[in-house]
């Protein structure tokens, strides 16, 4: 199974500059696309990536179809078509300030592309020099900060260093179980975050007991209502779940307003809570037995 | 009741007899016809042709003449791509590329799709005069968004008197378009403005709220029902969208309808949506979809609430989910019937029926959607009143109707699946069809040969 790694984050705040970064680095070994959509200036970005010396295939998706569920079936086809002709070994979606990385999670669940493409991990970049005006304006983005396994707060440069701090206290709350870098010009060890997936995946192999000869196939599912739950039964639901997968992610909304941020890592759960979040229940499952369906049954008995 | 007129009182607030349909059918009906995206949306013709077999095998109550947000767009100079099975995007932003804002005109009614797109509405209108016709219409935000590109949002801090000229000039295509549609003949028009679902309740109220105020007045004025269509998560702008004066709001699944039912009810604004377009609809199969819309219906009510796909259907919908929806919403028996299955998923608790039988007498229970509303139950609950009359006292009957919870309960502990149906001792006897009384009699005749004498 492809690999697919979203890279979000907001106009400006360096994702072409990551991708350069990653081409640079892991495509001298690796086959890499990169998917790229209308609402990122793509014209400008993908005259910019293209400059590079490093081969790669770039798919344009000019229709902001990463953005509204309406289109998400086309951009389903064009992955498809992209795996299975130019069959690389990882695929990159920069995904703009206006996409919605649940959503593409959630169709990517479809039998069309299950097996074949699966959702690795969720990069944003936050414009460090930007950041609090962005949130306000556009309350989405925090939502993109909330789904990130991997949270880059780019421009230490030209960020005060107060700023800086402000920004890591404020993403650590609404998402207390990603990995946060502080960078500038987007350096980060990339080998080592997409590395660390790979040793999951391994490790849920061989604890799984699957003989496969090569990427494990994980099926990620997604949950999504708009239900409450207590917090006691949120508990319960997580650990149920957490013996047949090998992770789980996400935000589960509570009956008392607040929401509860969700990590599992087999049978490690972390639970939090996290005060004035608004969404839906939300979590990303990674598991070869589970499935959406089945997920929210279960979930309906808790609610 | 006409389609149109269910419209009309959901919008009004009213009480309907069944919950108004509106299956947003654009590019969709394409594959309905069997030739793509480009040849159905550059022709009246196929638009007629494919909406009026939507019709047939939809049976909706509303449905719009077309779904594509890139018609002014495209009339203004904006570039299109166009792929087969999809609606067409905008891929160039007229304000990015040396265009000032002073040079763009608004369209006329000879411009670009816009006559072959009203013609379609007038021969649709006088084919289904008895169904809502939607004209939709692009939104200000949205088309500002088409003209300018991502950069409308730095120019909220950079030029806000530059974003406000903007939508002013893309507020007045807005409302030509809509009263081009209204000419046409459309019942209903809706603003389908997307973007408007990213932005903060306060920019919203800088750069939206007195454009889309402007727009939905026009339409009132002109006599036409308006809806303010968005999708994405744009739950912190409903209250607004409802103060900007539609007479609906629609969403899609990525906010909780109850929300939104809350809101709008409570504006006076009656409110659509939002069966899940990806997981239900495409990808999932007839029950995911019955299921989906019965959760709609029953949070949605019978009282200004529009059943609706959270947004304009993709292509490859399988039409088979579409009808069984569109089968869902005019059966009410059919709706109890799986209300009835979903309960029995989360209803774990049965019913002790321990000391619900006897040794002595037969025990018929009768399970209906409720006999007083619904006529086969009624008759079966009347045949067995009969059946039981010459045995007195040793044969005993109750109805156990699913509108309650008890009937619920009762219905999985029997192992009812279908509705009406008579339990005779704990044997599911007779489904949906009702028998002659003797049958009944026949029946319970047998049973007490094994029953102890009182």
């Amino acid at each position: 199974m492809i690999p697919l790694i979203i890279i979000a984050g907001w106009l400006g705040s360096g994702k072409t500059t990551l991708l350069q970064n990653l081409l640079n680095e892991v495509g001298r070994n690796f086959r890499i696309a990169v998917i790229q959509n209308e609402f990122a200036p793509s014209g400008v970005d993908s005259r910019q990536l293209e400059g590079g010396t490093t081969p790669f295939r770039l798919l344009e998706i000019n229709n902001g179809s990463v953005f509204c569920v309406c289109q998400l079936p086309n951009f389903l086809k064009a992955l498809k078509h992209l795996a299975l002709e130019y069959q690389p070994d990882y695929i990159f979606l920069e995904s703009s300030g206006l996409a919605d990385p649940i959503n593409i999670a959630e169709i990517m669940q479809s039998d069309e592309i299950a097996g074949l493409v699966g959702l690795r991990t969720i990069i944003t970049l936050i414009d460090g020099k930007n950041f609090f005006r962005t949130v306000k304006v556009l309350p989405r983005f925090r939502h993109q900060v909330m789904v990130a396994d991997h949270l880059i707060i780019n421009k230490q440069d030209i960020t005060p260093e107060k700023e800086i701090e402000k920004i890591r206290d404020t993403v650590s709350e609404w998402n207390p179980f990603s990995a946060i870098t502080i960078t500038s010009f987007c350096r980060i060890d990339l080998v080592r975050i997409l590395g660390s997936h790979e040793t999951d995946m391994k490790r849920l192999q061989a604890l799984m007991g699957i003989k496969s000869g090569g990427q494990p196939s994980i099926h990620v599912s997604v949950l999504k209502n708009h239900n409450s739950i207590q917090p006691d039964h949120c508990q319960k639901f997580v650990k149920d779940l957490s013996g047949e997968c090998s992770r789980l992610k996400g935000f589960v909304k509570l009956t008392d307003g607040t929401a509860m941020a969700v990590q599992t890592i087999y049978e490690e759960v972390n639970l939090k809570v996290v005060p004035g979040y608004n969404g839906p229940t939300e979590l990303i499952i990674f598991s070869d037995t589970l499935r959406a369906r089945e997920l929210n049954e279960r979930f309906k008995l808790y609610v | 009741m006409k389609g149109i007129d269910r419209i009309r009182k959901a919008m009004r607030l009213e009480e309907v007899d069944y919950i108004p349909w509106v299956p947003f059918v654009g590019c969709h009906a394409a594959s309905l016809i069997g030739i793509n995206a480009i040849e159905y949306l550059t022709s009246g013709e196929n638009m007629v042709k494919g909406v009026s077999r939507a019709v047939e095998l939809y049976e909706p109550d509303g449905i719009p003449v077309t779904f594509d947000l890139q018609v002014e767009a495209e009339v203004l100079g904006c570039q299109l791509h166009w792929p087969e099975d999809n609606p067409p995007a905008v891929i160039s932003h007229l304000l990015q590329e040396g265009v000032t804002l002073e040079e763009l005109k608004i369209p006329g009614p000879g411009d670009g799709r816009i006559p072959l797109i009203m013609s379609a509405a007038r021969e649709l209108k006088q084919r289904h005069p008895d169904i809502a016709l939607y004209g939709l219409v692009t939104g200000p935000f949205t088309l500002a968004l088409h003209l300018l590109g991502t950069d409308i949002f730095t120019k909220f801090f950079e030029d806000p008197e530059y974003i406000l000229r903007l939508m002013e000039f893309t507020t007045r295509v807005t409302s030509f378009m809509a009263s081009q549609y209204i000419e046409a003949g459309c019942d209903v028009i809706a603003m389908v403005d997307p973007m408007t679902s990213q932005i903060d309740p306060e920019s919203f109220k800088t750069y939206v709220s007195s454009f889309a105020t402007r727009v939905f007045k026009e339409i009132r004025d002109r006599k036409a029902l308006s809806s303010f269509f968005v999708c994405g998560y744009a739950e912190q702008n409903i209250e607004l969208m409802c103060d900007c004066g539609p007479d609906n709001v629609s969403i899609d699944e990525n906010i909780p309808l109850d929300t939104v039912r809350d809101i709008a009810l409570s504006r006076g604004v009656s409110f659509g949506g939002n069966i899940k377009l990806t997981v239900s609809l495409l990808m999932g199969t007839e029950e995911d979809s019955i299921r989906d819309a019965l959760n709609c219906m029953d949070i949605g009510g019978k009282r200004g609430f529009i059943l609706a796909p959270g947004c304009d259907l993709p292509m490859s919908t399988p039409p088979e989910n579409l009808r069984a929806i569109s089968e869902l919403v005019r059966d009410e028996m059919l709706q109890g019937t799986w209300r009835a299955r979903e309960a029995s998923l989360t209803e774990v608790e049965k019913v002790d029926l321990s000391a619900h039988w006897s040794e002595e007498k037969v025990v018929i229970d009768v399970v209906t959607l409720d006999s007083a509303s619904c006529a086969p139950c009624q008759y079966m609950v009347n045949a067995v009143r009969k059946a039981v009359e010459k045995f007195g006292d040793r044969a005993v009957f109750r109805e156990y109707s699913i509108k309650e919870k008890e009937g619920v309960r009762m219905m999985h502990t029997l192992g009812v699946m279908q509705l009406p149906t008579i339990v005779i001792d704990g044997n599911i006897s007779f489904i949906s069809q009702i028998p002659p009384v003797a049958k009944i009699e026949e029946r319970i005749e047998a049973i007490l040969k094994n029953k102890v004498q009182p």
